[in-house]
């Protein structure tokens, strides 16, 4: 009988690398605070955000267009029937036939999905 | 050490589930539920449900909340809120819908009796939770909600294609969408000239 | 078929096992990074008639320590008008994701260090791919909220196209693993490179799977010819064009993490990991075949991007649906059909 300490430990390591990754990305994203310059004065200058030379017009509503809408949407059909076919494509040789079938069946029906969507013209970026 | 990564995970996803609905710019709401999510992956991860785990962060994290994400964005930063109607009604209803799923939730609690408070938890078995052992139960168990699942999708891809008004190529006057309502929207309105920002993908398309 | 270490026998490293092995492999992957920082601006250099780097350093080796020595001493701040604590968090979330998924690359199968059996991988779980995946799209974000939080508009134009892009080829990418999965039976990293040693390495019977999985590699990370989100000839820096100094180093150095960890994920999937053909190679060495054969493939990148022109963007999002997509999903079709019949 394994318990919940199991898990922690299997995933240590990996615990270790994220621990890792969020102290590595502070030190480089607070360094310049006690390495770099300090003006006394700042500069507005500095802090403008980049326009090349021009005065920088900022806006606080930048909209995605209604496109990506779409992608995402597909995106997640297509990421749920990959998700599916993982754990079933793992399966596939203990299963023999019987398992080729189903999963034929599933990557038909969606290839008809995607068929459809790209008869549509969906993948048309615009 | 078990405690602790309990209590992370746990305070984690409350903590990004009170933020979802106490944000105010609906794009801090979404990246508060994208915390929430990912914090309730590793409550799964706990529980020895390794591929849930694994599904939870790549299907709703990284790719439902995606969909968000761009729907947000496409509505824009949202100053004026998605506050929609509120009154003194609706708050009303609200709390009251609170405290029945509150009572409820008790309930489903209570009648356990709390028999697993002081033991040890369930045991785990070897194959339990593992890739292999779902894929083992999609085709046994589950294998029509495996199959009815790629039926599914299909009609979410036909759904989706209508929504975005693709039907008939492009633009069909009788057709409504999406687009064109959020388009009619007082939300949107006066802003036009602050773009769409489609051009970073080519000619507009809309 | 084996399940993995932990589930089928208990067993773990002692816990400080655990950690050091972490933190070496942690430490030998990074300083791999500023490598080939270096190897990407000498060899663009050869491939277009110049020497690239030669001042700092003995041949100019010590140029990417000194990129980086100098972005560190620049000032501090934030632009005006950005969300502070998004605009902080987004290279740390970009750094945490690259380093992350660096944890399932096997180097080597168990081994005996100092008399403790060491399986010399950061971790070995039953999802194991699935784990990069997951990272993969948490990575999403580090790029979205980068370019979203500065609130400028070549920012937010490079995350705009960063985000499409990434979750356009995430599908591919994860359809044209499933032919392998199908062969090998498992998600494990170790588990694929045991059966490649004991059959063939899978690029071979994989092939357009691994073209796939290669193509959409290179979207993944952002590098050229699919770097739109950058793309500096019209979006200055596309994503991070308002991130200065450290913080910029840290995307910096995440994209050259990602780089090099898909390497070696293209080495342990489909190159057969720490396997030699044909010999029985000692385990001392299997760290630095794998090692090798990621820097065979980073010379790879480096070569693709002197080469290949950037692609137009309606061309990248019909590239990456209309092409990889389907040829992910036949694939999975007729390795399915071609394991069974073969089984």
């Amino acid at each position: 009988m394994l318990q919940i300490q199991d898990v922690i430990r299997a995933y240590l390591p990996a615990i270790v690398f994220v621990v890792l990754g969020i102290g590595l990305g502070a030190v480089f994203a607070s360094l310049n605070s006690v390495l770099g310059p300090k003006p006394k004065h700042a500069r507005r200058a500095t802090a403008e955000p980049y326009e090349s030379g021009l005065p920088s017009e900022v806006k606080k509503t930048m909209r995605f267009g209604i496109s990506f809408y779409l992608v995402a949407m597909l995106f997640i059909l297509f990421d749920i029937e990959t998700i599916f076919l993982f754990p079933v494509a793992m399966q596939l040789k203990a299963f023999g036939t019987f398992a080729l079938i189903e999963i034929s069946v599933f990557i038909v029906l969606l290839f008809v999905a995607f068929i459809y969507v790209w008869r549509r013209g969906a993948l048309e970026w615009k | 050490m078990a405690e602790f990564f309990f209590f992370l995970a746990a305070i984690g996803a409350v903590g990004g589930a009170a933020g979802t609905v106490m944000l105010r710019d609906a794009f801090y709401s979404v990246l508060a539920l994208v915390t929430h999510l990912i914090f309730l992956a590793m409550l799964f991860l706990l529980l020895r449900a390794e591929f849930v785990a694994a599904a939870q962060v790549i299907v709703y994290a990284g790719a439902v909340m995606v969909l968000y994400v761009f729907v947000v964005g496409y509505v824009g930063g949202l100053e004026a809120g998605l506050a929609g109607r509120s009154g003194p009604a609706l708050r009303v209803i609200s709390v009251l819908f609170a405290a029945a799923l509150f009572v409820e939730l008790t309930i489903a609690l209570v009648g356990t009796g709390l028999e697993a408070i002081n033991t040890e938890g369930a045991g785990y078995r070897a194959p339990f939770g593992e890739p292999s052992e779902v894929g083992r139960l999609f085709l046994t168990d589950y294998l029509v909600a495996f199959e009815v699942a790629s039926l599914l999708l299909l009609v979410a891809a036909v759904g989706a294609v209508i929504l975005a008004r693709r039907r008939s190529g492009l633009g069909d006057a009788n057709e409504i969408s999406v687009t064109d309502f959020l388009k009619r929207d007082e939300l949107t309105k006066g802003q036009g000239e602050t773009g769409e920002m489609i051009e970073a993908g080519g000619p507009r398309g809309i | 078929m084996s399940a993995p270490l932990y589930a089928e026998i208990g067993y773990f490293e002692p816990w400080w096992m655990q950690i050091a092995k972490a933190l070496a492999i942690f430490l030998v992957v990074f300083n791999m990074v500023p490598m080939a920082l270096l190897a990407d601006r000498k060899l663009l250099g050869r491939f277009q008639h110049r020497y690239g780097p030669t001042r700092v350093g003995p041949f100019g080796l010590l140029q990417a320590v000194a990129d980086i020595g100098k972005l560190l001493f620049k000032q501090q701040f934030v632009p005006r008008d950005s969300r502070k604590w998004l605009f902080i968090a987004a290279p740390i979330i970009s750094m945490v994701t690259a380093a992350a998924t660096l944890a399932i690359i096997p180097f080597s199968d168990t081994v005996d260090i100092f008399g403790v059996k060491t399986g010399l991988y950061g971790v070995d779980p039953s999802i194991g791919i699935l784990f990069a995946f997951a990272f993969g799209g948490i990575a999403f974000y580090g790029l979205m909220l980068g370019g979203w939080s500065s609130n400028s508009k070549y920012s937010f134009l490079g995350s705009m196209r960063a985000a499409a892009q990434l979750i356009s080829y995430e599908i591919a990418q994860g359809l044209s693993i499933i032919g392998v999965i199908m062969m090998v039976g498992s998600l494990s990293l170790v588990d694929i490179v045991t059966w490649q040693e004991q059959n063939v390495w899978l690029f071979i019977p994989q092939f357009v799977g691994w073209l796939v999985f290669l193509v959409a590699g290179f979207a993944e990370t952002n590098r050229p010819p699919f770097d739109l989100a950058e793309g500096e000839a019209e979006l200055v820096g596309g994503y991070f064009t308002e991130y200065s100094g450290g913080r910029f180093a840290a995307f910096f150095a995440a994209e050259y993490l990602n780089m090099v960890v898909v390497s070696l994920l293209f080495t342990t999937i489909f190159f057969g990991g720490w396997d030699v053909p044909f010999w029985d190679q000692p385990n001392w060495i299997e760290p630095i075949v794998v090692l090798a054969k990621m820097w065979v493939f980073i010379f790879f990148f480096i070569w693709v991007r002197a080469t290949l022109p950037r692609l137009r963007y309606d061309q990248l999002m019909s590239f990456g649906w209309k092409i990889l997509l389907p040829l992910a999903t036949l694939n999975a079709l007729v390795t399915a059909v071609l394991v069974v019949v073969l089984d």
